[in-house]
């Protein structure tokens, strides 16, 4: 009854989004690292919004929200993506069917905690995680979750209930697939857009939680957690500043060495070697924040608590701060 | 961060492995993998500690008899009242009598499957099955 697997390279990447979106971008032809990607659809980004608790902690992201990196890409590239959302689950299903006997793999924002290939210890409520299937056979789908090294498999009815997870982010079902693609878009014009627009997000943008005064104004807060909050939640709530940088499928440092992988690549395809030079700070900025992770965790392990340790680690984080002010300076200047 | 310097400890990730930028020999960007970090491990069995935490409270309510069986599999989903009632489709409120036992209780098959759907387990488990 199911037409045989269609043929799907599988790239173990490191953020889903990025990943499955240059996934397919590369079924249809536009072969595109993932790193180019993100940084085209200025992936990169940074929010603190203390009032909006994830598992009773801030929301923190080192990214834009879901769904941004794709729709700024496929604009830049000149792509048309067909995205779908669905009422009925049924009819959402029937939909995904309907596209894999067609032979179009269909990308799929999902909840994690109904996915039962993820490790048990990741499989938290968040329902902005993106998912390529490919195929299916008897009650199996075939995906291609890009943040796995290989392909993993997922039975209908725990993907169905992954599809239309509700709360926050809710996906609504929501399934995109590729339908025009420009084979050799203008790279340097999409370059240049996805440098600009993260460069004036992380700068200018006019509010204290975004970009780098977000960064600041969440390492002036932890420096008073220990005075606000009882202990276990300061603990927690540092916990989860971690847990967003690392464990999230950032690629490292919060997505920064990614976007220094990217600033390379763009140094060659623009003819702007000082990228490299902006490249390397960005590598240094990652090694900060991987730096903060690690003082971090000691005093989750108990070592010291005291607000002088969140005020060390507060300084840790200004300091990351400072840098991305400057490399994103030096950006805004080479766009001039 | 190169090559060299990625983490291969034991971690989370259950034998998987994570994609990581790093750079090779050469000083280019590469994709390359880890086993693991302590410090993701560390952040991350603080948040599981946190969910369990929740879950043992459920637990000890529900045999003190001031919890219905619901709050604990509602604990076992990561789930509080409002993510249930998105869930579930019933209301905020609802979903908040339905935590006591006394309402609970008075639950019909038909609302008691949307709750098991809900919470992705069988009618059975949640009417019958609270771990001892």
């Amino acid at each position: 009854m199911n037409k045989p697997a269609l043929e799907f390279e599988h790239a173990h990447s490191a953020h889903c989004e990025s990943g499955a979106f240059a996934a397919l971008l590369r079924h249809n032809g536009l072969r595109l690292t993932e790193s180019m990607v993100f940084g085209i659809g200025s992936g990169l980004f940074f929010l603190y919004f203390p009032l909006v608790k994830i598992y009773g902690a801030p929301l923190v992201a080192y990214r834009d929200v879901p769904n941004a990196i794709m729709t700024r890409g496929a604009r830049r590239l000149g792509v048309r993506i067909k995205k779908t959302r669905f009422r009925d689950a049924d009819i959402g299903m029937r939909a995904l069917d309907d596209a894999l006997a067609e032979g179009v793999p269909v990308g799929m924002q999902t909840g994690v905690f109904w996915l039962p290939y993820f490790p048990r210890d990741m499989r938290f409520q968040f329902n902005g995680h993106h998912v390529i299937a490919y195929g299916k056979e008897a009650n199996e789908y075939l995906l291609s979750d890009t943040v796995f090294e290989a392909p993993v498999r997922c039975h209908a009815e725990d993907l169905r209930r992954a599809r239309f997870s509700k709360g926050p982010l809710a996906p609504k079902g929501l399934l995109y697939r590729i339908v025009g693609i420009d084979r050799e878009p203008d790279l340097v014009a999409a370059i240049r857009a996805g440098l600009k627009t993260t460069a004036w997000r992380m700068l200018k943008i006019p509010m204290r939680s975004m970009g780098v005064k977000g960064i600041r104004t969440m390492a002036h807060a932890m420096a008073a957690w220990p005075e606000k909050l009882p202990q276990t939640t300061a603990r927690n709530w540092l916990a989860n500043v971690i847990r967003m940088q690392e464990e999230i499928g950032t690629g490292g440092g919060g997505f920064r060495f990614m976007y220094a992988a990217f600033l390379d690549e763009a140094a060659e395809l623009l003819g702007q070697p000082a990228l490299h030079g902006i490249s390397e700070q960005f590598s240094e900025v990652g090694d900060r924040w991987r730096d903060f992770a690690v003082a971090g965790a000691q005093v989750i392990q108990g070592k010291d608590q005291s607000s002088a340790a969140f005020r060390a680690l507060s300084e840790r984080i200004l300091e990351c701060a400072d840098r991305e002010e400057i490399a994103f300076n030096a950006i805004r200047g080479l766009l001039r | 961060m190169r090559i060299e310097e990625i983490p291969q400890e034991p971690s989370i990730l259950e034998g998987h492995l994570r994609a990581c930028y790093a750079k090779d020999a050469t000083g280019r960007y590469v994709v390359a993998t880890s086993k693991g970090w302590e410090v993701e491990r560390i952040a991350n069995q603080l948040a599981v500690a946190d969910v369990k935490s929740r879950i043992d409270l459920a637990l000890a309510e529900v045999r003190a008899g001031k919890s219905s069986a619901l709050a604990y599999h509602m604990a076992c989903a990561h789930m509080d009242a409002r993510l249930l009632a998105a869930h579930s489709g019933f209301w905020v409120w609802q979903v908040k009598r339905h935590l006591t036992p006394k309402y609970f209780k008075r639950l019909s098959d038909d609302h008691l499957r949307r709750y098991a759907a809900a919470l992705g387990i069988d009618v059975a488990k949640l009417r019958d099955e609270i771990p001892l």
